[in-house]
């Protein structure tokens, strides 16, 4: 599958851009369902959100809430969508994973209210069952340790995008093996 | 029960507080309010959507009553990304889902339903289409991406506190391509035969996109970044 998401990175492609650092790049797709609507990516090629490490994807949170709330001053607090599709089944469309974040208005037009299914309670408390167990499994047992970096968080965790410049040293000295 | 004469003489704490004490998923996050958790930390609660989507259609919330996504703390909003990766992670292994949708909506235009912050994590099967969330696409003609670009640049260097203009502005003028392109080492130079080959190609097909977009409003869009 061919990834224009490179391409863009790469500027083999021209794109708008909006944001670019270290680790990640915003841009405003030429096909999108609202005006104004951003993809934010990692720069480094993840397919899909499993993928992403702690440190990337914190960073990309952090600005997935920037870029959020600056398109909710831009269109005077209407509203915003963060659409992620993972997987070629929920309809991911590029081999990289990728962040929507769609500025709203009552008028646009767009209707992202969907119906809900009827289900059954048994069938309900069994994937319950299911799924509580996985968690234990992929995030409690993990999660020990992030627990600790919440509570008092170790120094590299600590630096907020703030700091722009420190962040961004930082993070060129924490990715100067792994890029280029 | 408050009646309308105490609400007008709340402060606007008091309101807040009100607000929280009625707030179905703080009660939820509270436990005052039995629901299927399959996760929880202290700082944020997942369960399973009591109206599912799909089977295994989850919500995260934060523990603490927040409205919008703008007002997470830095510790949520850096916390709250590896949690969903981690139930979305859950999801595809233990109920052997291709996929998963992660859907969020802020304020009422954008489908925001509840007073309280929430994400969908909702696992995507083969057959099971859900189209409000692949709302359909257009073409935007460039001049109007152009327009919302420097919108959002300016405030984004505003905001962030970083230089940006120069480094993503000039890039896509079609004359700084042409000169990053002489400037190129060598080996970046055998692109340039693709390169002019698909800059060919978008030409032709933003000459045939130019039919598509001619029926947008221009100016109700370029509105929206005034």
């Amino acid at each position: 599958m061919a990834n224009s998401f490179k391409d863009i990175i790469h500027r083999k492609k021209k794109a708008r851009i909006i944001y670019e650092d270290e680790l990640a790049l915003a841009f405003l797709p030429e096909k999108a369902s609202v005006p104004g609507e951003i993809t934010l990516l990692p720069k480094k090629e993840y397919s899909i959100m499993e993928q992403v490490p702690d440190e990337t994807l914190e960073h990309l949170s952090a600005l997935t809430k920037r870029l959020s709330d600056i398109c909710f001053e831009l269109l005077s607090g209407q509203g915003t969508n963060i659409l992620i599709h993972n997987g070629v089944t929920a309809g991911q469309e590029e081999p990289h994973f990728s962040i929507r974040i769609l500025p709203r208005r009552k008028e646009d037009g767009l209707n992202t209210k969907w119906s809900a299914e009827k289900e059954d309670d048994k069938e309900l408390d069994s994937v319950h069952e299911i799924l509580t167990g996985e968690t234990k499994n992929i995030l409690v047992s993990s999660m020990k340790s992030r627990h600790k970096s919440i509570e008092e968080p170790p120094k590299n965790t600590e630096k907020k995008i703030e700091t722009d410049d420190e962040e961004i040293d930082y993070r060129k000295d924490f990715f100067k093996n792994k890029y280029d | 029960m408050v009646s309308e004469e105490e609400l007008k003489n709340m402060s606007p704490e008091e309101i807040r507080k009100l607000q929280e004490e009625n707030c179905i998923f703080c009660k939820i996050a509270k436990k005052e309010i039995p629901a299927k958790i399959i996760y929880e930390d202290e700082l944020v609660c997942a369960f399973l959507d009591i109206q599912p989507k799909t089977m295994g259609h989850t919500i995260i919330v934060p523990k603490k009553h927040l409205v919008f996504f703008s007002q997470f703390p830095e510790e949520e909003t850096r916390h709250i990304f590896k949690v969903i990766r981690d139930i979305s992670q859950s999801m595809i292994k233990a109920l052997q889902v291709g996929g998963t949708s992660i859907y969020m909506a802020n304020g009422e235009a954008a489908g925001q339903f509840a007073p309280h912050a929430m994400i969908h994590v909702i696992p995507r099967r083969k057959d099971e289409d859900i189209p409000e969330l692949h709302p359909v696409k257009e073409n935007y003609p460039d001049d109007m991406l152009a327009k919302a670009q420097k919108a959002l640049v300016s405030r984004i260097e505003e905001v962030m506190g970083v230089e940006m203009k120069s480094k993503v502005i000039s890039d896509v003028e079609e004359n700084k391509v042409q000169q990053d392109k002489e400037k190129a080492p060598a080996d970046e130079q055998q692109n340039t035969v693709n390169d002019d080959r698909r800059q060919t190609d978008e030409k032709t097909k933003k000459e045939e996109d130019k039919d598509e977009v001619e029926d947008i409003d221009l100016d109700r869009i370029s509105d929206l970044f005034k």
